[in-house]
C-alpha cells in the first residue's frame, strides 16, 4: 500500500498577500495598497517608536527594569560599535545605525513567530535597503571629498602598472557591496525559515505516522527546538553584521584610506 | 532638533541628507522600472499584474 504524504510548499510562507488594495484610473492609474510585507514593516516601525517614546515612563506601559536594562544594553552595544568602527566622526550617524539595527532585529525576530511573516527574507526589501545605504555612502563620500573620493578605488602602495586593473577590480567590488549586503541578510533568513518549515513538516509526519514515531517524538522536537534557538541567534547575528558593514562603509567614505 | 514634542541634542536631518537623497533615487528608479515592466509583454497580461485589465482594454481599444 502506498502512503501519500502531503507537504505544503515551504515557499508559501513568503507569498505577498494584499490586505487592502485601492486602484483606479486616477492620475494615470493609481495603485494604493497594503500588503503583508508593508503591514509588518509598519508594525515594526510603530513598535520601535512607541517603545522608545514610552520606555522611561514606567507607569504608562508598566515596563520592568529588566526590559529597560535590555534596551539600554542594546543602545550601549550599538554606540560602542559605531565608536569602534567609525570613530568620533561617525557619531552623527549613530541614530540612523541604531534605528536600522533595531528595525532589522525586530523584523527578523517577528518573522520567527509561527504563522507570522518575515519581511527580511524578501530580496526586494533587503536589496532596496542595501542599495540605498551604498548609494547614500557614495553621495556622502562625494560630498565630503569631491572627486578625491574615487581614490578609494586605488589601494595605497599599488605599483603604477597595476593601477588600471586594481581600479577596475575595486570598482566592481564596490558596486557588488550593494548586492552582497542585501543578499546576505535575505538568504540567511530565507534558508533558516525554509529549514524550519521542512523539519517541522517532516517531524509532524514522523510523529503522527506510526506508534514508533510517537514514542520517539521527543527527538525531532528537541532538534526543532535547537534549530529554533539557532535561528534566534542568526536573527541577532544578521542584524549585527548588517549594521557592522554599514558602519564600515561609512568609515570608508569618511576616512577614505583610514590614514 | 525637536521631534514628537521632545528636543534631541543630536542632529538628525543634516547627517542623513545623503541617505535621504539615495532613498529617493532608489525609489524613483524602482518605480520607473516597475511601471515600464507592467506594460511590457509577457507581464502586461499576467494575472498578477494589477494593470492587466487596463492593458487589455487599451489593446482592444487600439
Amino acid at each position: 500500500m502506498t502512503k501519500i504524504i502531503h507537504i505544503y510548499n515551504p515557499l508559501e510562507q513568503f507569498e505577498i498577500v494584499k490586505f487592502i488594495a485601492l486602484e483606479g484610473p486616477l492620475f494615470g492609474y493609481i495603485q494604493i495598497g497594503l500588503t503583508n510585507i508593508g503591514f509588518y514593516l509598519l508594525l515594526a516601525s510603530l513598535f520601535i517608536i512607541l517603545l522608545h517614546l514610552l520606555y522611561n515612563k514606567e507607569g504608562v506601559l508598566g515596563l520592568s527594569n529588566t526590559l529597560m536594562l535590555c534596551m539600554e544594553s542594546l543602545f550601549g552595544f550599538v554606540l560602542q560599535l559605531v565608536k569602534n568602527q567609525v570613530g568620533p566622526s561617525g557619531q552623527p550617524y549613530f541614530p540612523a545605525i541604531y534605528s536600522l539595527f533595531l528595525f532589522i532585529l525586530l523584523l527578523n525576530l517577528v518573522g520567527l513567530i509561527p504563522y507570522s511573516f518575515c519581511a527580511t527574507a524578501h530580496f526586494a526589501f533587503t536589496l532596496g535597503l542595501s542599495s540605498t545605504i551604498v548609494l547614500g555612502v557614495t553621495i556622502l563620500g562625494l560630498k565630503l571629498h569631491g572627486f578625491h573620493f574615487f581614490s578609494l578605488f586605488v589601494p595605497a602602495g599599488t605599483p603604477l602598472a597595476l593601477v588600471p586593473l586594481l581600479t577596475l577590480i575595486e570598482a566592481v567590488s564596490y558596486v557588488a557591496r550593494s548586492v552582497s549586503l542585501g543578499i546576505r541578510l535575505a538568504a540567511n533568513m530565507l534558508a533558516g525559515h525554509i529549514l524550519l518549515h521542512l523539519f517541522s513538516t517532516f517531524s509532524w509526519k514522523f510523529i503522527t505516522g506510526s506508534f514508533l514515531g510517537l514514542l520517539l517524538a521527543p527527538l525531532p522536537l528537541l532538534f526543532i527546538t535547537l534549530l529554533y534557538g539557532l535561528e534566534i541567534g542568526v536573527a541577532f547575528i544578521q542584524a549585527f553584521v548588517f549594521v557592522l558593514l554599514t558602519c564600515s562603509y561609512i568609515q570608508d567614505a569618511i576616512k577614505l584610506h583610514s590614514d | 532638533m525637536s521631534l514628537f514634542g521632545r528636543k534631541f541634542p543630536t542632529p538628525i536631518v543634516r547627517p542623513l541628507a545623503p541617505f535621504i537623497a539615495a532613498a529617493s533615487i532608489v525609489w524613483l528608479t524602482v518605480n520607473k522600472i516597475e511601471n515600464s515592466a507592467q506594460s511590457l509583454p509577457p507581464y502586461d497580461s499576467d494575472p498578477r499584474n494589477p494593470k492587466a485589465l487596463l492593458n487589455k482594454q487599451l489593446k482592444e481599444h487600439h
